[in-house]
């Protein structure tokens, strides 16, 4: 064997390897739980918008208070930390954005100025365009900004109207039909419409209505003079005062504003509220106030405009729990309009008792705070990092052949897998779910395996290629689930579609089907270390040495056949038994089809003759773009049962993809081709 | 001829045959998936998967292809004389033989399925009983009548008349009928129209062609039919016939009264069902259903017994399966009574995929089997070797 070949022996059982590993591993959790959660303002400086006088910023103890308060959102219970967090990324493809200081603030800081210092977080960077073509379209100036930027409301509100408009033109169109610019202005137009409705959906928390020897009667009799009326006080006074105003008969032309003009008696009675409530949108916004009842009986959490809607129809008081939250969220508006932070802090820890208490009870806050923890530990992002300190400890070991170097990079490696794959147990244990029921969650099962795949190989095989491969892929595949998270900018726990409600189904098909996947990237990732190292010529004449990796390349190829196979077959039995068809040419089971077609024909090529080492290779290279194609292109289709995993806005970098495949397929043919056609040339390798 | 036939089964066995079938199929399969984008799932079906060869312009130029029935039996033919008659029986082949045979199998079940099952859809009120199901995509003239205590009908599917469009008619002929049907003008999505002109069309409504729907289930045909009466008692009678007419044509021959439907084809389950209740249930404070079920009484002969049929769980019995398929009315101000819809399927090779996959799956893991031990066999001589060579 060549020296260059031989096995790293970096997997006998020694005690400092042992102790790398364990070093890695805790080094990384402690980084992850030691993270502070709030950005400092060391300079302290003090907001220049009047509604802000609040002491910033908000402390740590409001900040996790706000972090684990419940709410009802996309059809479950989940902490404000999640839903801020996809929120943002909405706006800003960031779970951060930076305030008018240019300080780094949090989504749940971010939701928190939205709530309560709407002023204040008019002045956020939270708004992406990615395109000054967007702005110019409404005449928005962007001078001293990059083509792709973040802005913030203030600046965007000029245009909001006018955005509205050619939003709602372009919304006339099919969305493949429509250009970047004009799906941009829609996503502009949409984000600015999230921004207004959350910043106006405790305005109910700062009406204040003061009674004075002007006011109506009615309200007079209800109320004492001198006395200001909140909007809880409505509420908990609303049989007198709906008394009252029938009792006073149609509005006389002399009536308080309030009494209304109508000829029905109650229209002031109604108008009041209106009043209290100008934006009903963005009183439903929040669902925060959980039923005084069992949560089979009534699952639906209210939000504050569906709480007065239920009082005015129905007559019926509203609930103590929903009266004393509203009057806890009134003394939080309080606090932040006189600057007393205590106060603040005092009313937020008591309304998130009073709902946590009782979502405790109806057995809904369970997970929340281990939801929370979740998103603290960020398994993805120092799993990310530490495939890719991997990577660049591998790169090194290139250069310098240093053996604790290696077992250090395997230390790392391992705990950034050990992690990574934590963090999918995490995920599994939140929804009561398989690994896989959605798109972002194939990327991290994907991700997961092709390095725990990898480093089985690099096990027997020991020659270094699928180890430096597993810190590429476990890099890649976790930037891609990254991006994919940040552009959707959506709930990545979502309630599932009724037809997916199956765990057995999603646990063997789904898993089955995506473990092919991954082995057939993995098995083209190989490839591409053939074909690469066929063009450079780099170490061709070490025959062993690109054996070793066609022998990998076959066996990881044939484990992603079995799995292609076992799970298209799976998937026809599931449809039997959901639409009553094993097959039906839907583009998803066509893409699975696709793959495992690929695969059987390089087998069969490779068994016959027809394909050469180089060939399979080639072969396999297009079988990654078919999983490609299955696994991202028929979603962008927009056709198909399989509706559940439709996305959009990946075209572009699928196209670079299979483009940049098909010209190094296409350059290994040429090489190939000229080379056979020159006998002078050396022989090497296992290409011939 | 014995060296031409040899010749013939090297060719219909070469592994080289089934690379370049599986090549083959796999651009098909491409094809069949991107043109969904513009043509209906049944059309591509048809046009693409169960065709012998289809042509498809590229840049102007119309290519040849073979069609899915033509790859399909190639590799059934591929895989019977070469994966499995030719193969070499050794142990070690035993996996790969169980996989071919598994394959085949699954084929089969698949041929089975497109030549002789029945699927269509029931739309059922709740309280209200049904026993037929009718096609999606496909439609027939019903002709029924004649003599009351027979109360025959005829039925003729689409395929025998969908070709009478341009200028082309079909002439429909019965031993059982007093006359025949001469079908012209079919198109195959249409409406009625008021006539431009007098004397156009049929009781003064043309049949105005709008074009293929992406869906095909949303297409709606037309034609125009003239009865002609056997011999020569009475006069020929041309009507209109549309898919979404609320009535059949009535139409009288001598003595007898026959009424002329063009609807979807229609079929007979073995038992009926009362839709009981349906219940739509969503994710709390969203839209999105969380779950679709109906609460079903089978009625069969005598006997009735109660059924739940929902997501993943349909209702199988007599070689029908009954799956939730649709609700409605969708729209919430809309008051009427609820009603669900079934896809019913009458399919006798219904579980065959699911015995080809544990026989697949069988193949795999004897195969993988085998060759773990091959593979262990060798590493073991191979350090065996290893060590010799050290002593020595």
């Amino acid at each position: 064997m060549s020296p260059a070949s031989a096995p790293l022996d970096l997997l006998r059982p020694r005690a400092p390897w042992l102790v790398a590993l364990a070093a890695a591993c805790v080094a990384v959790l402690f980084a992850a739980l030691a993270r502070p959660t709030v950005a400092e303002d060391p300079a302290g400086s003090g907001p220049s918008v009047p509604s802000s006088r609040l002491v910033r910023p908000w402390s740590d103890d409001v900040v996790a208070l706000a972090r684990t308060f419940p709410i009802q959102e996309g059809g479950r219970i989940m902490p404000i930390d999640t839903w801020a967090g996809y929120t943002l990324q909405q706006l800003s493809h960031r779970k951060g954005c930076k305030d008018a200081e240019g300080r780094a603030i949090n989504a749940v800081e971010w939701a928190l100025d939205m709530l309560f210092r709407p002023t204040l977080a008019a002045t956020h960077r939270c708004f992406l365009v990615p395109d000054t073509d967007i702005l110019d379209s409404v005449g928005l100036a962007h001078e001293s900004k990059k083509k792709r930027d973040r802005y913030t409301y203030l600046e965007l509100e000029p245009g909001a109207a006018k955005l509205g408009q050619l939003a709602a033109k372009y919304e006339q169109k099919e969305s493949k039909e429509r250009s970047s610019r004009e799906a941009g202005v829609i996503d502009l137009a949409r984000n600015l419409g999230t921004f207004e409705r959350l910043s106006r959906a405790l305005t109910f928390a700062r009406f204040r209505a003061p009674v004075l020897a002007d006011t109506d009667p009615v309200l007079r009799k209800v109320f004492p003079a001198g006395t200001t009326m909140r909007f809880s006080d409505l509420l908990a006074r609303n049989d007198a005062l709906r008394a009252g105003f029938a009792a006073a008969g149609p509005a006389a032309p002399e009536a308080g504003a309030l009494h209304g003009k109508g000829k029905d008696p109650l229209d002031g009675f109604f108008a009041l509220f209106s009043e209290a409530i100008p934006d009903t949108g963005a009183a439903d916004a929040l669902h925060f106030l959980p039923p005084l009842t069992p949560a089979g009986d009534h699952p639906e959490w209210a939000s504050v405009f569906e709480i007065t809607r239920d009082m005015l129809s129905s007559e019926k008081p509203v609930s103590p729990l929903a009266l004393a939250a509203l009057v806890d969220l009134e003394r939080m508006a309080d606090g932040v309009t006189q600057g007393d932070a205590l106060a603040f802090e005092g009313a937020f820890r008591a309304l998130h008792g009073r709902v946590t208490t009782e979502a405790k009870r109806r057995g809904e806050y369970a997970k929340v705070p281990l939801e929370v923890t979740y998103h603290r530990l960020d398994t993805f992002t120092w799993s990310l990092s530490g495939y890719l300190i991997a990577f660049i400890l591998t790169a090194f070991t290139w250069i310098f052949r240093s053996k604790w170097l290696k077992r250090v990079a395997w230390g790392v490696v391992l705990a950034s897998l050990a992690y990574h794959v934590f963090g999918i147990t995490l995920r599994c244990v939140l929804r009561d779910r398989p690994p896989i029921s959605t798109l972002y969650e194939t990327t991290l099962f994907i991700a997961a395996f092709a390095v725990a795949l990898s480093l089985v190989v690099e096990w027997f095989q020991r020659n270094g290629v699928m180890f430096a491969l597993a810190t590429v892929l476990g890099a890649v595949g976790l930037f891609v689930a990254n991006r994919y998270e940040a552009m959707k900018g959506e709930d990545t726990m979502p309630q599932l579609q009724a037809v997916l409600d199956t765990n057995f189904w999603l646990a063997t098909h789904v898993t089955c089907v995506t473990i092919g996947y991954s082995a057939s990237l993995l098995a083209a990732a190989v490839a591409h270390v053939h074909l690469i190292g066929y063009l450079l010529g780099w170490r061709w004449a070490d025959r062993d040495f690109w054996r070793s990796v066609s022998r990998m390349e076959y066996g990881v190829l044939c484990f992603a056949l079995l799995f292609s196979t076992v799970g298209t077959i799976l998937g026809g039995i599931w449809a039997n038994e959901s639409w009553g068809r094993f097959w039906g040419w839907d583009p998803k089971e066509n893409g699975a089809l696709m793959i495992v077609l690929g695969q059987l024909a390089i087998l069969h090529g490779r068994m016959s003759g027809v394909l050469k080492p180089l060939g399979v290779s080639a072969g396999t290279i297009v079988t990654g773009g078919i999983v490609a194609f299955s696994w991202w292109g028929v979603n962008l289709l927009n056709i198909g049962l399989h509706a559940y995993g439709f996305t959009s806005g990946m075209w572009g970098v699928l196209i670079a993809f299979w483009g940049v495949e098909a010209a190094l397929v296409a350059s290994v043919l040429v090489k190939h081709l000229v080379t056979t056609s020159t006998p002078s040339l050396p022989e090497g390798g296992v290409g011939a | 001829m014995r060296r031409f036939l040899r010749a013939v089964v090297k060719v219909l066995s070469s592994l080289r045959l089934a690379f370049a079938t599986f090549v083959l199929l796999l651009v098909l399969v491409f094809i069949g998936t991107w043109q969904q984008q513009y043509e209906s799932l049944f059309d591509v079906q048809g046009k693409y998967f169960s065709s012998w060869y289809f042509t498809l312009p590229i840049y102007g130029v119309p290519l040849l292809f073979p069609g899915g029935t033509l790859l399909l039996g190639l590799l059934a033919v591929n895989l019977l004389v070469g994966g499995i008659v030719r193969m070499r029986f050794r142990w070690k082949n035993a996996g790969v033989l169980v996989i071919h045979l598994g394959i085949v199998f699954l084929l089969t079940g698949s041929l089975v399925e497109y030549l002789l099952s029945d699927k269509g859809y029931m739309v059922l009120r709740e309280g209200q009983t049904g026993r037929t199901f009718q096609s999606h995509q496909e439609w027939e003239i019903s002709i029924a009548g004649g003599d009351p205590a027979h109360g025959r009908e005829l039925v003729i599917p689409d395929t025998r008349f969908s070709a009478a469009q341009g200028g082309r008619t079909r002439r429909l002929v019965s031993d059982a009928l007093p006359f025949d049907l001469v079908v012209e003008g079919y198109a195959r999505n249409s409406e009625p129209k008021p006539a431009d002109r007098a004397g156009e069309g049929e009781d003064g409504f043309v049949l105005e062609w709008k074009g293929d729907s992406i869906k095909a289930e949303a297409n709606v045909p037309g034609c125009f039919v003239t009865m002609v009466p056997k011999q020569g008692a009475g006069p020929k009678v041309r009507a209109l016939l549309w898919g979404e007419q609320r009535f059949p044509w009535a139409v009288r021959v001598g003595e007898e009264t026959w009424q002329i439907d063009l609807r979807r084809r229609t079929f007979l389950a073995p038992f009926a069902v009362r839709l009981e209740k349906f219940v739509r249930r969503l994710h709390p404070g969203t839209q999105m259903a969380a779950e679709f079920s109906s609460y079903v009484t089978k009625i069969d002969g005598g006997t009735t017994s109660q059924a739940h049929v929902t997501m993943n769980a349909p209702l199988r019995d007599q070689g029908v399966i009954m799956f939730q398929e649709g609700w409605g009315p969708q729209d919430p101000r809309d008051r009427s009574l609820p009603w669900s819809q079934f896809a019913v399927v009458r399919n006798p090779s219904d579980q065959w995929p699911k015995y080809a996959c544990i026989v697949i799956g069988l193949g795999m893991l004897i195969h993988f089997l085998i060759r773990l031990v091959k593979h262990l066999d060798t590493e073991a001589a191979r350090a065996a070797a290893k060590a010799k060579e050290a002593t020595a």
